[in-house]
């Protein structure tokens, strides 16, 4: 009788790999328009900066404290659509403020495009050449860290031209990390489709609020 | 007291320190003790990030 199991292992292996990304993409895709779709509901009600602070503040509370308890439950599905929503929320009146210029619509329409075309490019490549980035994760992380303490620092500094770098550096440390979370998952270091789609979200995100910032400099008289 | 930015903002800040010092002795045990990556390796990222830069450049060129 032959011996088949490393075989067996490998095809089981990369199954379960497949299923990740499957389902993964499922839901960032699902993630992504319903997030959308509470941006539209913030746009339309004209909801105060205070609500979407409060939005933002109410996801981060959710991605901190309640999803690593719920990762591997049903409820984990329905908390990051929660997650999603309060983000979306969130972003609707800095798109708003961004429609509001006399080209705004050119200026989200290309923020939408460039996140989606960063965000595809990025994933093809590391799905297509199966390069792994795992080595990018501590200087990644350590990357978005420094940009943090920037931020705080920018809070009270005020400077134009950190806001610019910043918005620079975010850009490039979310491509990354595009990079590492795709080929975590694509080579069984992340088995958890919902951990790995509130990943992706997060990459997603920070790219078009900053591409947009960057973007809308240009379109702001 | 008129140069403080606004409570929100300060609010914000705060919620960014706390994420900063709970974050970062995982982020420093990820650099000392991850995956080390080679110098093609660390080039081929760089050349994609690159390509990123370069594009991010191109759109803010078309505004």
């Amino acid at each position: 009788m032959q011996n088949t199991g490393p075989v067996v292992r490998t095809n089981e292996s990369a199954l379960a790999t497949n299923k990740v990304l499957r389902n993964t993409y499922m839901l960032l895709a699902m993630t992504l328009l319903f997030s959308a779709a509470m941006a539209v509901v913030s746009m339309v009600l004209n909801l105060p900066s205070s609500i979407s602070m409060v939005a933002f503040f109410g996801a981060l509370a959710l991605v901190w404290f309640v999803l690593p308890r719920v990762y591997d439950s049903a409820a984990g599905i329905y908390v990051v659509f929660a997650f999603t929503g309060l983000l979306g929320l969130a972003i609707g009146p800095t798109v708003q403020h961004y429609l509001n210029y006399p080209n705004g619509s050119q200026i989200v329409a290309t923020a939408m495009g460039g996140t989606g075309t960063i965000f595809l490019g990025l994933s093809a490549y590391v799905l297509t050449t199966r390069k792994d980035f795992s080595f990018m994760g501590g200087f990644l992380f350590v990357g978005l860290l420094v940009a943090i303490v920037a931020m705080i620092a920018n809070i009270f500094l005020q400077l134009p031209i950190l806001s610019i770098a910043l918005s620079a550096a975010i850009i490039m440390i979310m491509s990354g990390f595009i990079l590492y979370d795709t080929s975590r998952i694509l080579n069984g270091g992340e088995t958890n489709y919902v951990r790995a789609t509130v990943s992706l979200f997060l990459n997603i995100y920070n790219i078009f609020q900053n591409l947009l910032f960057l973007i809308g400099m240009g379109g702001d008289d | 007291m008129e140069n403080l930015p606004p409570l929100p903002m300060l609010l914000m800040a705060g919620v960014f320190a706390f994420f900063v010092i709970r974050a970062l002795p995982s982020a420093v045990d990820m650099l000392k003790n991850g995956p080390k990556g080679s110098a093609p390796e660390w080039l081929n990222a760089a050349l994609l990030l690159i390509a990123v830069a370069a594009f991010v450049l191109f759109l803010m060129s078309l505004a």
